[in-house]
């Protein structure tokens, strides 16, 4: 386990890395797949540029919650930072707004490579000025991974393999 | 000061850490456990005692024997937000997929 360790995922698409990296870069893609399924989502604003924002509301049965990206580098087609945190109608962030112990803000890297036409992104996430509890805990959770602690690893795999089929 | 005993003070140490995990595959006693590490036997006596208060540890005893046993549940607490993290980048994913597909459709139909 890697001292600076994290939140790793890896998804392939059977699309260019242009195409999939640009996916992130544009409000009517975003509007179109961005946000959690059970909400209706809208881009409220979009700066892609490093230091810009991405604000963004979250609509479900009359409850409004809101969300926010901060990107950090971007290299087109290869590499897009941002951080990412629930927030207000202004944009401050502000907690999650379900009762689960997640870091305030959380940063990720992706790295977007491109082989026979399919575009794999790397993705590693990382608490953002958390407490050092916080941030222990985080990097504790790959242990979590590999030992299968606890029956929701079981739940996410086959809600994984569900996914995949 | 108060000493912090929770879960998360339990897996901030990676001796700790270890600890959980040969547990986790079956109990074993303080110095079954002492064996596996270079540190002291006290030494592990005490990660085994910050373990118990963190309540991630259990002792059963067995006849003469004292077993450690591992009680996971509250790691469940750490878990489940990177369950959450994972649920949530797969959904997404999976809308970035259907969007791809429906784009790359919809530009073939135009041509």
């Amino acid at each position: 386990m890697s001292a600076s360790a994290t939140f790793n995922f890896t998804r392939e698409f059977n699309a260019s890395r242009k195409r999939v990296f640009n996916a992130f870069s544009n409000a009517e893609a975003l509007n179109a797949w961005w946000g959690p399924i059970e909400t209706k989502n809208s881009v409220i604003k979009l700066d892609f540029r490093p230091g810009g924002i991405f604000h963004y509301k979250m609509e479900s049965q009359g409850k409004i919650t809101y969300g926010r990206f901060i990107f950090g580098k971007i290299q087109p087609f290869e590499l897009l930072e941002f951080t990412n945190a629930f927030a207000d109608e202004n944009a401050k962030v502000v907690r999650a707004p379900f009762d689960i112990l997640i870091p305030l803000e959380i940063f990720y890297r992706l790295q977007f490579t491109e082989h026979n036409g399919k575009t794999t992104i790397a993705m590693t996430g990382q608490a953002v000025n958390a407490s050092p509890e916080e941030l222990e805990g985080f990097r504790s959770i790959e242990l979590g991974m590999q030992r299968g602690f606890g029956a929701t690893f079981d739940k996410l795999s086959s809600y994984l393999e569900r996914q995949n089929s | 000061m108060e000493t912090r005993r929770d879960v998360f003070q339990a897996i901030a140490d990676p001796t700790r850490r270890q600890i959980i995990e040969m547990i986790a595959q079956r109990s074993l006693n303080v110095n079954e456990i002492a064996q596996n590490f270079e540190v002291s036997r006290q030494a592990v006596s005490l990660h085994v005692k910050i373990l118990i208060e963190c309540g991630l540890v259990v002792i059963k005893k067995q006849g003469r024997e004292r077993y450690c046993e591992a009680k996971l549940d509250q790691l469940n607490d750490v878990a489940e937000w990177v369950e959450y993290c994972k649920q949530f980048w797969s959904t997404q994913f999976n809308s970035l997929e259907k969007y791809l597909k429906k784009e790359h459709t919809s530009k073939k139909r135009k041509k």
